[in-house]
């Protein structure tokens, strides 16, 4: 019942037009569509990246939220979209587990990526009145006592399903999987105790965190949290595994050269503005501009295969 | 606290403020009374432009719009039948009756009072008792959202005018409707029919939109034209706020106000609930229940106390925990992170001046909204006395170009047209709207929570038993079938009695 977001902005920041179009590239305005409801951290991002890549780009964005289904509409919608660069989206590993779990339509491939615009880590927590005070501890429990630790992500099917359960193969432990509907829903259920530990984006855990009610056990990311340096990685912790969730710019598969430099040069600066940057630091997450090409291909194509294989299994 | 108070009203020395507050406060009443636009549009459309303002001024602008709209939303409810929100659902069931009945103006006047009375109530359980409730809300778990929703359900018995069959029948579709989509438990796609559009579900707000207003429309434009000539006469005189009728329904308007902060405050609960479980309320405790959906005055002010009282239990978490009540409160969240505010209780320590001036603004906005509508209710009125055949079109196409406005597809514009026309066959053969969007609403959030509940408790059925306030909604449930039934049954045996006599 909830996530009727309006595309009425689009009313209003159309008539607010005024750009000055220089190149061939970008003529008239752009849609960037959200494929969730506002409020949410893509949300957030695309309306903090609004303002610096209109003055870059010369051209007035339109953020549209097109929430349902977990992302699948929103990417959906992109998917069959024209790719002539009027139409992008900011994807995420959600893309790669819905391709997986066989709900979406479209493949990885369907889209071209245009850049990153930043990584934020996932992040394993637990209530803080539980008996467990390090990661180690945890998994002694779960793998002691198989499937009665309850372990809370956001939903079914979706990313930190997916990165949930390569966690649990890849450290071998059994866990009660509790999927919730959406990740404030799991962060209430695991202050309120309902369930033991829970594992979601630092930015999504951040209320939880602060409140002191959630303590973070492990991060799944390269680097240690700059918030929480107590915090170990896993690949400290001896497990080879380092997963990070990410925010782009995509668009439809086929855009032309000049579109992805126009996107390259505007994405860039962007990520070096100040505000933006502070912005994304509020949310728990960090600036990573990676331009389009063949490294961020690989690393899309990386981060693919291990989602959709995992979510296969799921099904 | 109070010292926090003086102190954070030093930010309103400002006249801007006020302006930012106002300005807010119309839009909502724009928003919400129009069919097809809700409140989380309004905030959602507003969101970028406080970026650029004081946090306080901002937050200000946005509380405006979220209670404007909310309060709006009786406006279309009670003068055409059609819900301007999700959460003036509950208002159509009296305040319709009672403008068909010849008093339009009193319907509005009462709707604006209880509205005031709802707001207000909700501001001082928000300003003094956040800690409390948000601490009561945590303890919802899946088991209590499964019961809640379960009792919610049992409402389906008083919202159904004739028939409790009917109103069985349409709350079954309700459920079934709400379980069109992903299940968020495995992620398998379920009743799409293989339409792609429909993996997301059916949208929620373009469903409502065609049940009351596009199946309202083809009623009143199938139905004969000789109550045409009467519609052109509207007496406008008698609209004026209602202060001494409502405060005397004072059991109603307290418990329903409180009703719709608790509700409000249960995250995912939202203020659609929060008015039916106010409106079952005042029936029950009602001394002429049978009065409830002919045009009742209690069945008015229990739901738009109800609703406005649900904005105010809304912020509760969305400040005190970080978790957001409803969408429209997820949008203020996102405003507020915008300014690198992170809600929860660090924010009313570190950021009192903020965290105390959002409540005081909230208090502003209640009364911007009051005031406005005071202003403004002879002029709604006189909508009535538009033409239909000029009015309803205007309506046709508001409620299009906003289902269309909420995905930007033409999904939910097909959406609303086939559930306009399921919703005109429901009326036709005395089934009514409301038991299925009572089952739309609550039945994904008892059928995703109860299994949910079982994944965690490991198929343990007592755990619905020995947790109190699980237990104590599964009481509540069994009471409200069984009493009206027990009750029915006293009665055939007085008549039978009667009878032998």
């Amino acid at each position: 019942m909830t996530h009727n977001i309006t595309k009425l902005s689009v009313l209003l920041a159309g008539v607010m037009a005024a750009g000055i179009a220089a190149a061939d590239y970008p003529t008239k305005t752009i849609t960037m569509v959200i494929p969730y409801g506002a409020g949410g951290g893509t949300d957030v991002l695309a309306r903090t990246l609004q303002p610096a890549l209109e003055e870059a780009l010369g051209q007035t964005i339109v953020v549209s939220n097109v929430p349902g289904g977990g992302g699948i509409l929103g990417f959906t919608q992109v998917a069959n979209a024209k790719p002539d660069g009027y139409t992008v989206t900011i994807p995420n590993n959600v893309i790669f587990a819905t391709e997986g779990m066989g709900n979406a339509t479209y493949t990885y491939s369907d889209f071209d990526y245009l850049g990153n615009v930043m990584s934020e880590d996932y992040v394993v927590a637990v209530r803080a009145d539980g008996p467990w005070d390090s990661w180690e501890a945890l998994v002694d429990d779960m793998q002691a006592n198989p499937g009665t630790v309850s372990f809370g992500f956001s939903g079914a099917g979706g990313s930190t399903h997916v990165a949930s359960e390569i966690l649990a193969d890849m450290v071998g432990y059994r866990a009660r999987q509790i999927p919730h509907d959406g990740s404030s829903d799991a962060v209430a259920a695991a202050m309120g105790g309902h369930i033991d530990a829970l594992m979601l984006n630092l930015a999504d855990l951040a209320s939880g965190l602060r409140s002191g009610r959630l303590i973070p056990l492990v991060s799944l990311g390269d680097d240690r949290l700059e918030d929480y340096p107590d915090v170990p990685t896993l690949s400290e912790l001896g497990h080879e595994l380092s997963l990070t969730n990410w925010r782009g710019i995509a668009a439809p598969a086929g855009v032309d050269a000049e579109v992805k430099a126009a996107w390259a040069a505007a994405l860039e600066a962007a990520t070096s503005d100040a505000k933006v940057q502070e912005a994304i630091a509020n949310q728990g997450a960090e600036v990573d501009y990676m331009a389009p090409g063949e490294t961020l291909d690989a690393r899309m194509a990386e981060l693919a295969e291990s989602f959709i294989r995992t979510a296969q299994r799921l099904k | 606290m109070f010292a926090h108070f003086a102190e954070a009203a030093t930010l309103f020395a400002n006249g801007y403020i006020f302006l930012a507050i106002a300005a807010g406060t119309v839009l909502g009443l724009i928003f919400g009374s129009l069919p097809g636009l809700t409140a989380t549009m309004g905030i959602a459309l507003l969101l970028p432009l406080t970026f650029g303002m004081e946090p306080v001024t901002g937050m200000g602008m946005l509380l405006g719009v979220y209670c404007g709209a909310i309060s709006g939303g009786s406006i279309p409810a009670a003068l055409l039948n059609i819900p301007g929100t999700p959460s003036s659902v509950a208002t159509t069931l009296d305040a319709f009756p009672m403008a068909r009945n010849g008093e339009p103006g009193r319907a509005l006047g009462l709707c604006i009072v209880a509205s005031m009375i709802g707001g207000m109530i909700s501001v001082l359980i928000f300003a003094f008792m956040s800690p409390l409730i948000a601490e009561a809300a945590l303890r919802f778990s899946a088991i209590e959202y499964a019961t809640l929703g379960l009792f919610g359900l049992t409402i389906i018995a008083s919202v159904s005018d004739k028939s409790l069959i009917k109103g069985i029948v349409a709350g079954l579709i309700g459920v079934l409707i709400s379980l069109i989509g992903i299940d968020s438990l495995t992620g398998v796609v379920r009743l799409t029919a293989g339409i792609p559009a429909l993996v997301g579900g059916v949208d929620f707000m373009a469903a409502l939109i065609g049940l009351f207003a596009l199946s309202q429309i083809i009623t009143d434009t199938t139905t004969s034209r000789a109550d045409q000539a009467s519609e052109g006469r509207v007496r406008v005189n008698n609209a004026y706020p209602r202060f001494r009728e409502t405060f005397r329904r004072w059991k109603i308007w307290s418990s329903s106000s409180l009703i719709g902060s608790l509700v409000g405050a249960i995250p995912g609960a939202g203020g659609s609930i929060a008015s039916f479980l106010a409106y079952d309320q005042a029936k029950r405790i009602s001394r002429t229940p049978e009065q409830f959906g002919k045009g009742h005055d209690e069945g008015v002010i229990a739901c738009e106390s109800a609703n406005n009282g649900m904005t105010g239990g809304a912020l509760i978490p969305m400040m005190t925990l970080g978790i957001p009540g409803d969408a429209s409160a997820a949008i203020l969240m996102g405003g507020l992170l915008i300014h690198g505010l992170q809600p929860g209780p660090m924010l009313f320590d570190e950021q009192a001046n903020i965290a105390y001036g959002i409540i005081i603004a909230f208090l502003v906005a209640n009364v911007f909204m009051f005031s406005f509508q005071s202003v403004g209710i002879k002029l709604f009125v006189r909508v009535l006395q538009i033409p239909r055949t000029y009015l309803l079109p205007f309506i046709m196409v508001m409620c299009i170009l906003g289902a269309y406005g909420i995905t930007g597809s033409l999904t939910s514009a097909w959406v609303l047209l086939i559930f306009g026309i399921f919703g005109y066959f429901l009326n036709r053969h005395g089934f009514s709207a409301a038991p299925v969007v009572l089952g739309m609403i609550l039945g994904y959030m008892v059928e995703s929570n109860f299994r949910r509940g079982m994944t965690m408790h490991d198929g343990d059925w007592s755990i619905f038993f020995t947790r109190p306030i699980s237990l104590t909604f599964v009481l509540l449930s069994v009471l409200a079938i069984a009493l009206p039934l027990y009750r029915q049954w006293r009665n055939r045996r007085k008549q039978d009695e009667y009878a032998n006599q």
